[in-house]
């Protein structure tokens, strides 16, 4: 006998329709009316009753869905059904299950509901193939059936990063878009109050920081950049919380992390179904000879929410150590094929001729807006640093990139943006690889790779630069996996 | 290989449907567009549109609409000004959705596989559990 489970009660307003709070408004100004008298309550109930019923039946909706929302969890399967007149059912095998996210939200855990998500390699866009709303007694039946680390196997190798660890990684990975995409989801849910208050704060900064800091620099300029340090501390104290008491173990077949102390996440992540590794370092990160390992396997990293990290920071003796067996990564060993140095311009020549565009751009916009000067210096200076660090960076990527093939991995070394990627996979994983050539490439014989590896987000791995020789050797080496 | 053709008895409904939204519409641009030939624009416009769906549009979607149930594949047939062809494979099979079949012809099926999914609509209640105990024995067993 298969026994039926509910969603966690607080499941009833969230089925409950969305603009119940629409009525909250009515209701509010009725409550305001309301007054301890006899005749006024009979007043009152006249006024709103009619609101009050709506609220009544929206719940009463909201009830009677979740009612009808069951789950059920057999060996092979969790199941999922839903509807009241057309019902639905989602039937998730296990072992097609990637990775599964438990998360216990704070404001949740009064409630004792924890969110549950489950996710499988299926699907083009990153979202979760099943989400329920769950209460303990729930979680630990579905769990129960779903491996977990430990409990067939030994663990292989546990780690909990130091403290100063996760600081200095949520320093290298916090940026100033993601405190703006913060500031802005807060501008978007708190409508006007919101936009008040940060608006009148960026201009009491101005103001203040005018009268504080003598210089040649207007108060503008002042105010932008104490705005931009301000939302990259934002993101990076977002990334802080995020990450707090991050850990990681794993036996033979899952990987668990474990991270956050105000929204507690657990991930259970299936060996077998992890996409590629993603080692990601900056260029200071690869001067200390540090890299953060990262994982493409659905469900883990793929929603706004969490940075797909394996280990947050991780020294290369440490990885070859401890995570050999997850991540195949040979750092010593010369790159099959790789770019020749002398194609060193097919790798600058977007960043020199940004580097170096940048400046006559600022002398016409100080002719033709005069008033604008000392805004236009501060504007290149601020977009010449990234230029020449990309000048620098992809310096550097035309010595590190390449691919390799080593102990039946395939491992792609490539730069993209400011960091530097080194991808590995088995070769079958390859969903597509292409070859181009731009006209000067045709004449040189060189080509750029570019290796996709299946996922839910089409990520592309690309090599400049390789010679067509090499690209086709590449190709059949790969087919020769298949 | 077994073949499943779309069930008829959705296409009476949607036609019905199609009608009633149609003529809806119609009375909404008579009693509410100020602007005689604007009206008349409109009015047309959602004629013509309901004619070609209730008389070209869907028949020819559900005459057009086959799927192909191999030892490995599925194959989908489907379309109406284009024709196209969707295979995948059942072991590529993450897991199945199915739902509404509360009416007879309406049931359908979603299969979310590796890289996408594919949907099986319009299916009569028969084959609909033929086909979901086959594909369930496949995808749990594989």
């Amino acid at each position: 006998m298969i026994r039926l489970y509910h969603e966690h009660p607080l499941k009833i307003l969230k089925y409950s329709a969305k603009n119940i709070w629409l009525l909250i408004f009515p209701l509010l100004r009725g409550i305001k009316a309301f007054r301890l008298d006899v005749n006024r309550l009979y007043e009152w109930i006249k006024g709103s009753w009619f609101d009050l019923l709506i609220i009544l039946v929206i719940l009463l909706f909201g009830y009677i869905k979740w009612k009808f929302s069951l789950i059920s969890v057999t060996d092979s399967s969790i199941i999922h059904r839903q509807g009241i007149i057309f019902k639905i059912k989602t039937d998730i095998p296990i072992k097609n299950i990637s990775s599964v996210t438990i998360e216990h939200p704070f404001h949740l855990r009064i409630f004792r509901a924890v969110k549950f998500y489950a996710d499988t390699r299926s699907g083009t866009t990153p979202s979760n193939d099943m989400y329920l709303l769950l209460q303990h007694k729930t979680l630990d039946a579905i769990m129960e059936k779903i491996p977990s680390v430990s409990r067939q196997n030994s663990i292989k190798y546990s780690h909990k990063p130091k403290l100063y660890l996760i600081f200095l990684f949520s320093a290298l990975f916090s940026s100033s878009l993601s405190g703006i995409i913060y500031i802005g989801a807060f501008f978007f849910q708190g409508g006007e109050i919101a936009k008040d208050i940060i608006l009148t704060s960026i201009d009491i900064i101005s103001a203040e920081t005018s009268k504080f800091i003598v210089s040649a620099v207007p108060p503008v300029i002042w105010g932008i950049m104490i705005f931009l340090l301000s939302t990259w501390i934002i993101s990076f104290i977002v990334n802080l919380i995020r990450y707090s008491g991050f850990s990681i173990r794993h036996d033979s077949d899952i990987i668990e992390i474990k991270c956050g102390y105000i929204t507690k996440r657990r991930f259970n992540i299936f060996m077998k179904k992890i996409n590629y590794i993603d080692i990601r370092q900056n260029v200071i990160m690869k001067l200390f000879r540090v890299m953060s390992v990262n994982i493409s396997c659905s469900g883990y990293g793929s929603n706004t929410k969490n940075l797909p990290v394996l280990v947050p920071i991780i020294t290369k003796r440490t990885l070859n150590e401890n995570l050999s067996d997850i991540v195949h990564a040979r750092f010593s060993i010369a790159k099959q094929y790789k770019p020749k140095l002398t194609s060193f311009w097919q790798y600058i020549w977007i960043s020199v001729i940004i580097s170096v565009l940048i400046l006559p751009l600022t002398a016409l916009t100080t002719y033709f807006f005069p008033a604008f000067h000392e805004l236009a210096v501060f504007a290149t200076v601020m977009a010449e640093i990234p230029a020449l660090w990309s000048v620098i960076v992809n310096l550097t990527a035309l010595f590190t990139s390449g691919i390799t093939f080593n102990d039946g991995y395939i491992q792609i070394n490539y730069a993209k943006g400011l960091s530097f990627h080194t991808a590995i996979a088995e070769p079958e994983k390859v969903a597509k690889f292409q070859i181009n050539q731009s006209p000067f490439q045709r004449l040189f014989k060189k080509c750029t790779v570019s290796v996709y590896f299946g996922s839910e987000i089409s990520v592309r791995h690309t090599v400049k630069a390789i010679p067509v020789d090499d690209a086709k050797k590449i190709l059949d080496t790969i087919n020769s996996y298949l | 290989m077994k073949i499943y053709s779309a069930d008829k008895t959705p296409l009476n409904i949607l036609r019905i449907l199609t009608a009633v939204i149609t003529v809806i519409l119609l009375i909404l641009c008579r009693l509410f567009i100020p602007f005689y030939m604007l009206m008349i624009i409109l009015m047309s416009i959602f004629s013509a549109v309901g004619i070609i769906l209730i008389f070209f549009y869907f028949p020819e979607m559900f005459r057009n609409l086959e799927f192909y149930f191999g030892e490995d594949t599925i194959t989908k047939k489907y379309g109406v000004f284009f024709k196209r062809e969707q295979t995948i494979n059942i072991s590529s099979v993450q897991y199945i959705t199915t739902g509404f079949c509360r009416l007879e012809g309406f049931c359908f099926i979603v299969l979310n596989v590796y890289g996408g999914t594919m949907i099986i609509p319009f299916l009569s209640n028969r084959n609909f559990r033929s086909v979901v105990n086959q594909l369930e024995y496949t995808v749990k067993r594989k």
